[in-house]
């Protein structure tokens, strides 16, 4: 056992509740993914403390993501009322946090199930007020589950090798909303209170996550969507350009767009 | 010893108070690089001396190429006189391929003090500072979990890792105190076993109770006397110091405390007369 090693096993105990579970209840396979050495360390530890520091790590590491994610949202408090942090002072929220695989899908969507019901439960009044809301909610509710998934290939199974082919990656969504939420940001940012209902227009938003873990939502017309729907790591330029109607150029320029924002690896 | 600057974290939603008390603010930390829609951030830029204090990387590992290019993008965008890093270790060195996504934290941690991992961060903080062309400070975390092995204690750590890897020491008084409660030691005797010959700056904040770690830790509040106290000492014997900072970065950060705490400095550590 070194240092380095036992180190890393903490940081696995630390991170994912399951394992945390494990150890308290002694498992005795346990030392076969941590090491038996270090498993035995940190069985010494006790438990008391060790489910503090990890419920503390785990409240900072949803803390930020809330505060980052959901942040046009949490900019309306003062006139909705509702704050999706406030699902980590729950006692949902605790338990959701004391069996939390860090950085896991599960975890993001049981913890915005929790958000989404803070949210959107008998929200008639806020609705009237801002009727851009569940637009608004569903928006930063896909951002904040994109970066909890994975950005591998997600379609690595069906193209095996690859061919070099550009290949969509597995973090993208593409969203469909009533309301031109771009611009309802932009204007709430600006400090103007009345949305203007001509921003009631159908608007697609294509939402990727970065290899450095960064969340990004671009406007995704029909072409832009027809392109990424053809990325199956088998089709050359030429035929995306055919499938997406627009020209090898453009779609040499947008393909080093997506990959720069992570909606190709 | 030099002109000692008194100085605090830029909070980008304070741009306005800070810029409107700029005289008393020596310098501002960056803990995050600026919002492309900061609207205050040229004036910030040009009106006050910049220190790098974003999260670089892990030093327990080698930095790669994009680590190092972002490093140096920062530095030249701040002019920074020296960069600082934790010592911390937030993620394995390679996943745990049985269990659910690589782990990190996101969240300061500190390693175990081990002889190995002392050989790597001095190996890769030394290659780091040279990439860099600048001083490096290091700073360490305070310890809450207790791990029953042999290892060396923090300060040990630390004076060892300064002179093998040419970098200098960021001290935090509010870990220190911190440290010292959660190892059942006394704050100043503590405080005198860092090697505090290789401080090049000083943090200076307070603690408030956690409920979930059921005691005290780091918050965005006013430092209390003892932590002045400590800030004090550590002062008295560091001849190398060039800053101190109020360390509280938190967009709940009210402009009330921002000012009272650069004034606690200003107090404690200001020219007299």
């Amino acid at each position: 056992m070194t240092g380095r090693s036992l180190h890393d096993a903490l940081l696995q105990v630390l991170g994912d509740g399951v394992i945390r579970s494990r150890l308290a209840s002694h498992d005795p396979h346990l030392g076969t993914l941590l090491g038996s050495e270090e498993h035995e360390v940190l069985r010494r530890v006790p438990g008391d403390r060790l489910q503090r520091m990890a419920r503390f790590l785990a409240r900072h590491y949803y803390r930020e993501r809330i505060v980052r994610l959901f942040r046009h949202v949490r900019s309306l408090v003062s006139h909705t009322g509702r704050d999706p942090l406030a699902v980590l002072t729950t006692s949902a929220g605790d338990e959701l946090l004391d069996r939390a695989v860090l950085g896991s899908f599960e975890t993001a969507r049981a913890l915005l199930d929790l958000i989404e019901g803070c949210l959107t439960d008998q929200d008639d009044s806020i609705t009237q007020g801002h009727p851009y809301w569940r637009d608004l909610v569903r928006y930063q509710a896909a951002m904040f589950l994109v970066e909890a998934t994975s950005s591998t290939n997600a379609l690595a199974t069906e193209a095996p090798g690859g061919g070099g082919a550009p290949s969509r990656s597995g973090s993208v969504t593409i969203l469909d909303l009533d309301w031109d939420i771009p611009s309802v940001v932009a204007q709430f940012r600006a400090g103007h209170q009345a949305i203007p209902m001509s921003l009631r227009t159908p608007t697609s938003l294509l939402i990727a996550r970065s290899r450095h873990h960064r969340v990004t939502a671009i406007r995704c017309p029909d072409a832009i969507r027809r392109l990424v729907e053809s990325l199956d790591g088998r089709t050359g330029v030429e035929a995306l350009a055919e499938a997406s109607r627009l020209s090898v150029p453009q779609v040499e320029r947008l393909l080093d767009q997506l990959k720069e924002i992570g909606a190709i690896c | 010893m030099p002109p000692l600057s008194l100085g605090a974290f830029y909070n980008p939603h304070l741009a306005p108070v800070i810029l409107n008390k700029a005289e008393s603010f020596g310098h501002l930390a960056m803990a995050d690089p600026p919002d492309r829609q900061d609207p205050a951030w040229p004036r910030i830029r040009d009106r006050f001396t910049l220190l790098l204090h974003d999260y670089l990387g892990q030093l327990s590992e080698p930095f790669g190429s994009d680590e190092v290019t972002r490093a140096r993008a920062l530095l030249d965008q701040y002019r920074s006189p020296w960069a600082a890093e934790h010592l911390q270790r937030i993620r394995p060195s390679s996943p745990f391929p049985a269990t659910g996504p690589a782990v990190q934290l996101d969240y300061v941690f500190p390693p175990v003090y081990t002889e190995d991992l002392l050989a790597d961060y001095i190996r890769h903080a030394k290659a780091f500072r040279e990439q860099l062309g600048v001083p490096l400070a290091m700073e360490p975390i305070p310890t809450y979990l207790h791990l029953d092995i042999a290892q060396l204690s923090e300060p040990a750590f630390l004076h060892r890792f300064c002179d093998g890897s040419g970098c200098h020491l960021l001290l935090d008084l509010a870990h220190v105190w911190l440290s010292a409660r959660y190892a059942g030691l006394r704050p100043r005797d503590l405080l005198l076993e860092y090697p505090l010959r290789h401080a090049i700056e000083l943090h200076v904040a307070g603690c408030a109770r956690d409920p979930d770690l059921d005691g005290p830790w780091i918050a965005p509040v006013l430092p209390d006397q003892d932590i002045l106290d400590l800030a004090e000492l550590a002062v008295k014997h560091a001849p190398e110091l060039r800053a101190i900072t109020f360390d509280a970065f938190s967009p709940l950060l009210s402009s009330e405390t921002l000012l009272a705490g650069i004034g606690l400095l200003h107090e404690r550590f200001g020219v007299k007369g």
